[in-house]
């Protein structure tokens, strides 16, 4: 017999967009959506070799739909002033509850000069689907879940600043926001996927957050060599009643330092080479640090005793290493007769990086406590042939 | 035509491959946990009409293989109330901090401060709650907990007073009996154990196991009179073995021990499954980890096959 725990969603959508240029001062853009999801949040299944004791438990799978009808309006209000003008209006239906939200979106970008812009925006958005990450060591196990009739969707509002200027065949554009949300869900203190007495909705609380940062762009699109260099600079926490004794906390994938270089350099007519380099601060997970010992507990009859208990700082107190990676590949390709033939060399993770997956604590084969971060991509060679006729 | 360089390159683009290759099969990393020094812990469970006793340790490395927690013996231990300090002084039976001249008394605010050397001044403040006395104790009768067993039905009835609080419930049996031993000599023995107390009602349900008890909030019954009901795991009012008697504590305990007990009995209930979410257990000592809760108790008994008759 195996059990296994899985989650699931399953979509069907259909989409239409329409665009209008009445004049050369207006663009005009319209459209709707909708999708069915059929999830399967926190499933266990367990099946015997012969295949007559099987067993489905956990969440009921739910059914929901989704739709949106928005229009915008790109328009020129001088030659250097540009805005757009929008309206999203989308709604979720699920369990027997709807939820609806209406969110205005504008943006506006002024030309300095030929070379410089400043840009501004301000949006608000909901999403019906949250992410539900696990805060411990152990596998990443996140669900993304619908919202319901006990927890509602989030919602967010962003405004952001920034700039662009060209220069020398480069354009580098650097862009400031501050985000906030609400109706975030994460999973309460203790809540364990073995109870399966317990839904998901009964395990998690619900909070909000706030996200800022810096995006820094420099990029080059013309010339033997071309690619870009990026750097993100943020900060996302969160708060919730339940959690973290009402305090805020590090989001898990809040990211402090995010690079990442994307380089192409176009060697012969039919050769080029690339490289990509990515860096990132590793996710925020909850580790104990310090063991110390609880108050006493009398049993009463003369004797008591001293439990031990795990200290951690906070939710999401301990940084797992930084996931960083190099990668490289090398093409050369043919015109024949029929058509054009490549051939790429490539190795993911040059360095042999180990990047986190997950952490444990266990014991060597010395009985001493360590915390093993085990690691999934090491090196890889690849090797490809493509061909276009 | 090859020569012993061309051998010696090649030997070496391989054994360069072969130790990317060879490396690339380990992945799992020790990782290290900064620790730059202990934390002091300042644990003290203040009850009315007890000595005070505070205990202090330091706490360890998540990794240190030590399970013994030392006491602190050279520390400066002040216990304040209502603007009068006195000095507890270290005990090495119990390896704790004690003062035999004071009791803790009910409806008194209590400051505990620990002056440890190369740390700032450990401290806390807590309220010991007035006594609640039990109002009755009901015995509704012999019931059916489940298909296979019974237990006793009971109601524990007080006046909750106004305000936020909070109560830990209890039971345990108690039985002294004696037997004549080969010599002809009297030996006394005891029978004692902590009674399971299943709620009647789901609200006062814990995730976890607390010792038999129930630990409640007053949010059902704030400021009136409240009747918890609750069956016993195991039969004890129609025993047939004379005796015995069952202890029913009533614990007026502060929001801190609440905290504390709920957050460190989901920590142990959730120990080894790897499936849990972290739990981080109350503290409310500034400048250090640990618990300084405080109670007041209130106890009714009952003698065991008092229903027999």
């Amino acid at each position: 017999m195996f059990i296994r725990y899985f989650s699931g969603i399953r979509d069907w959508a259909g989409r239409a967009d329409f665009e209008f240029i009445p004049n050369p001062d207006h663009y005009f853009r319209f459209g709707t959506n909708v999708i069915f999801h059929k999830f399967s949040p926190g499933v266990y299944a367990s099946k015997s070799s012969t295949g007559d004791n099987d067993l489905q438990l956990g969440a009921d799978e739910l059914n929901s739909t989704e739709y949106s009808v928005y229009a915008e309006d790109d328009f020129n209000i001088s030659n250097r002033l540009k805005a757009n003008l929008g309206l999203h209006y989308s709604g979720f239906t699920t369990d027997n509850q709807h939820y609806n939200s209406l969110q205005p979106r504008i943006s506006a970008r002024y030309l300095v000069n030929e070379s410089t812009s400043i840009k501004a925006s301000y949006v608000t958005m909901a999403q019906f689907i949250h992410l539900l990450t696990n805060a411990g060591l152990g596998l990443p196990t996140d669900l993304w879940v619908p919202a319901t009739a006990n927890i509602g969707p989030q919602k967010a509002m962003q405004v952001a600043l920034g700039g662009v200027k060209n220069f020398n065949g480069f354009e580098f554009s650097a862009e400031a926001y501050y985000k906030t949300m609400d109706g975030l869900i994460e999973y309460k203190d203790g809540a364990t996927y073995l109870n399966l007495d317990e839904d998901w909705q009964d395990k998690v609380a619900v909070g909000e957050g706030v996200s800022y940062g810096i995006e820094l762009l420099l990029q080059k699109k013309v010339g033997k060599i071309s690619g870009w260099v990026g750097y993100t600079l943020s900060n996302t926490e969160r708060r919730f009643d339940e959690i973290n004794f009402g305090e805020w906390f590090p989001y898990k994938y809040d990211r402090r330092h995010d690079v990442s270089i994307a380089l192409t350099h176009d060697w012969k007519d039919n050769k080029d080479f690339s490289l990509v380099w990515v860096y990132g601060t590793g996710n925020a997970v909850s580790l104990p640090t310090q063991r110390y010992e609880g108050a006493e507990v009398d049993t009463r009859f003369g004797g008591s005793w001293r439990p031990d208990i795990e200290y951690y700082e906070s939710r999401n107190n301990f940084r797992n290493r930084a996931y960083h990676r190099l990668d490289l590949s090398f093409s050369w390709w043919k015109t024949k007769k029929w058509g054009e033939r490549k051939w790429t060399l490539g190795i993911y993770n040059v360095y042999n990086r180990m990047n986190p997956f997950f952490m444990d604590i266990g014991y060597d084969q010395q009985s001493n406590k360590k915390v093993k971060q085990y690691s999934l991509f090491p090196i890889i060679p690849s090797f490809s042939y493509g061909f276009k006729f | 035509m090859y020569t012993i360089l061309t051998y010696r390159r090649n030997f070496l683009y391989v054994f360069i491959l072969g130790a990317i290759f060879m490396s690339s099969c380990e992945t799992t990393v020790d990782i290290d946990i900064p620790f730059e020094k202990p934390q002091v812990v300042l644990n003290s469970t203040l009850t009315h009409n007890t000595f005070p006793k505070v205990r202090l340790t330091y706490s360890r490395h998540i990794l240190d293989n030590d399970w013994e927690f030392e006491p602190i013996t050279t520390a400066e231990v002040k216990l304040t109330i209502e603007g009068q300090s006195y000095f507890l002084e270290y005990n090495e039976d119990s390896g704790q901090y004690v003062s035999l001249d004071h009791m803790v008394e009910g409806g008194k605010e209590y400051i505990v401060e620990a002056v440890v050397e190369g740390y700032s001044v450990v401290s806390a403040s807590e309220f010991v709650p007035v006594q609640v006395p039990i109002k009755d104790l009901v015995y509704n009768g012999q019931a059916h907990v489940d298909a296979w067993l019974t237990g006793d039905d009971f109601s524990l009835i007080f006046d909750d007073p106004e305000g936020e609080n909070f109560y830990e419930i209890s039971a345990y049996y108690y039985r002294m009996d004696h037997y004549i031993d080969q010599n002809g000599d009297e030996v006394y023995y005891y029978d004692s154990r902590t009674i399971y107390l299943e709620p009647k009602n789901p609200s006062y349900e814990s995730d976890f196991y607390l010792n038999g008890g129930l630990i409640i909030d007053d949010k059902l019954f704030d400021g009136k009179e409240a009747s918890i009901d609750f069956f016993t795991g195991g039969n004890y009012m129609e025993m047939e073995v004379d005796g015995g008697e069952v202890h029913f504590v009533l614990k007026n305990i502060s929001k801190s021990y609440y905290d504390f007990q709920s957050t460190y009995g989901l920590q142990d209930w959730n120990d080894g499954d790897p499936f849990a979410q972290p739990v981080q257990v109350y503290s409310n000592i500034e400048n250090g980890i640990g618990i300084f809760m405080t109670g007041n108790v209130s106890s009714i008994k009952v003698e065991t096959g008092s229903d027999q008759q």
